[in-house]
């Protein structure tokens, strides 16, 4: 009798498992990454574009209006990682999740998790160009914004993406 | 050209980032002020007051806007070197970049100071102030030879630029010779010390080209072979051990195995087609053409040094413009002669 629920006991826990981990431990795994991911990005991009910007300030500190969206654009992908990791939080009743639905949650999360932080990179390094079309002509700014924006469109769609795979998640 | 992948790249230019991001941002701005095609056609097409009328509506102004003679033009635009030099200390203070630029000064320095000790040429007015150096302090090390006060590599030069000239005391090209390749190799040294490709691909470029004009006017001038072996320096990519080689060689072989280097292309357009001589001058047009070229190719939109050296080069070479524009003002020469004597690569990158 006692063997018959020790064996039952552990089938349980082998079901709620999946590569050894339990399914809130890949769900909180998956938050994680994708915040780290687009955190990590936001925080390089806005470093290279505030570098360049603090210089262009240096010499034309009037431009500070106009420079700063562009430093600030790419700190959106921070934002979408946070959104991703509340929404993995507050969509799944994270103790009873299976191991299986877990690992499901977790992968759902990567499209986040790598393209907002590579994009978040990226437009770093297109704000800096844009920054120096604004350093030559502060009416170029509504063009200058446009570049940046396009790669933003990517982490955008990483989001929805992300979001998309949590509906369809039992 | 090596492929990597981008996002290596990227990462690679991000490290770059805190070295000279804002170095980079302060030189956007000042690109933005870079005199445009417009404006040098204007100043072609003027007379000399009409000119300073122009420039002072630039950066030029302060520094021109008393200008009478051809002295206070000198003058001012010497001073002006000197303001963007001192900007290109502030902005780039900890790297070695604002040392790759005054390099040439400083060495410029050391052969007028060598000239005037050994064989008594003037240094009136030929002494630069733009070199990193205390022009005084380098002239006293040569001339009394006590090095101590010089920094630690440049006790070296000077005490090697002097055993050169002791052996060869009759040729006062002997201290170009050998300083024009010490400078070329310490400025390769920089580069490789700031670990910059562009520089790096650059320092590199000049260095062949330099060799490659003594190579080819020594054989004009019937050289002997030790003169080679001061002159030519290493780094290069033409190996100089293959071009010592080649200055032994007959004239035709010699200028086939350079026209199959990388430097062919600009090498056929220096040659008479009929006997396959090199027109020097043209071989001096064409190479500085070439180097402008480099220039003109390095990155314009990633944060780097390249973009720093970039614009102190072409702020130089508007100096020189303004310079020819000017003067030939003042000389009352028409504009075409002018704009004969103008470089058109030098107007290259304003498009």
């Amino acid at each position: 009798m006692v063997g018959a629920l020790a064996a039952a006991g552990t089938d349980a826990l082998q079901a709620s498992t999946c590569a050894g981990l339990t399914g809130w431990q890949w769900a909180i795994l998956g938050a994680a990454l994708a915040f780290v991911g687009g955190g990590m990005g936001s925080a390089m991009g806005i470093t290279y574009a505030s570098n360049v910007a603090s210089g262009v300030l240096v010499e034309d500190p009037d431009k500070f209006g106009s420079l700063l969206p562009l430093i600030a654009i790419p700190g959106t992908q921070g934002i979408y990682g946070l959104i991703t990791a509340i929404l993995v939080t507050f969509q799944f009743d994270l103790p009873k999740l299976s191991g299986q639905t877990g690992m499901m949650v977790f992968f759902a999360c990567l499209p986040v998790a790598f393209v907002c932080f590579i994009s978040a990179v990226f437009q770093g390094l297109t704000s800096a160009s844009a920054i120096g079309m604004v350093a030559r002509r502060t009416e170029e700014l509504g063009k200058a914004l446009v570049l940046p924006a396009l790669v933003e469109t990517y982490a955008v769609f990483s989001l929805i993406l992300t979001i998309f795979l949590f509906t369809k998640i039992k | 050209m090596d492929v990597e992948p981008d996002m290596a790249r990227a990462m690679k230019t991000f490290r770059k980032v805190p070295r000279y991001g804002h170095a980079v941002g302060r030189i956007m701005v000042h690109e933005a002020a870079l005199l445009d095609w417009q404006r040098i056609v204007r100043l072609l097409e003027s007379g000399f007051s009409e000119c300073l009328e122009i420039l002072r509506e630039t950066e030029y102004g302060p520094y021109l806007e008393d200008a009478v003679v051809s002295e206070d033009v000198e003058e001012g635009l010497q001073r002006f070197l000197v303001g963007q030099y001192s900007f290109l200390d502030d902005i780039c203070a900890g790297t070695y970049v604002a040392r790759f630029l005054h390099l040439k000064y400083d060495f410029h320095n050391l052969k007028v100071i060598f000239k005037e000790k050994c064989f008594g040429d003037s240094t009136e007015d030929m002494l630069s102030v733009l070199g990193s150096l205390d022009v005084e302090v380098l002239e006293a090390a040569i001339n009394s030879g006590q090095v101590g006060h010089l920094p630690r590599y440049w006790d070296g030069v000077v005490e090697e630029v002097r055993a050169a000239v002791e052996a060869d005391e009759e040729d006062p090209g002997t201290v170009d010779a050998v300083a024009d390749q010490l400078y070329l190799e310490r400025r390769l040294e920089l580069a490789r010390m700031e670990k910059s490709r562009f520089l790096i691909s650059y320092a590199r470029a000049a260095i062949d080209v330099a060799n490659l004009r003594i190579l080819l006017r020594g054989r004009r001038l019937d050289k002997e072979q030790g003169y080679y072996r001061l002159a030519l320096a290493n780094g290069g990519r033409l190996e100089r051990i293959m071009l010592l080689d080649l200055s032994g060689d007959a004239h035709e072989r010699l200028v086939a195995r350079l026209i199959s280097t990388r430097y062919g292309r600009m090498l056929e357009e220096v040659l008479h087609t009929e006997d396959k001589e090199v027109r020097l001058t043209s071989l001096d047009r064409h190479s500085d053409e070439y180097l402008l070229e480099k220039l003109g190719a390095m990155d314009r939109i990633r944060v780097g040094p390249e973009r720093i050296v970039r614009y102190i080069l072409t702020r130089e070479n508007e100096v020189v413009l303004i310079r020819i524009i000017l003067q030939g003002k003042l000389h009352r020469l028409t504009p075409a002669d002018i704009e004969e004597v103008i470089n058109p690569k030098y107007l290259a990158e304003r498009g």
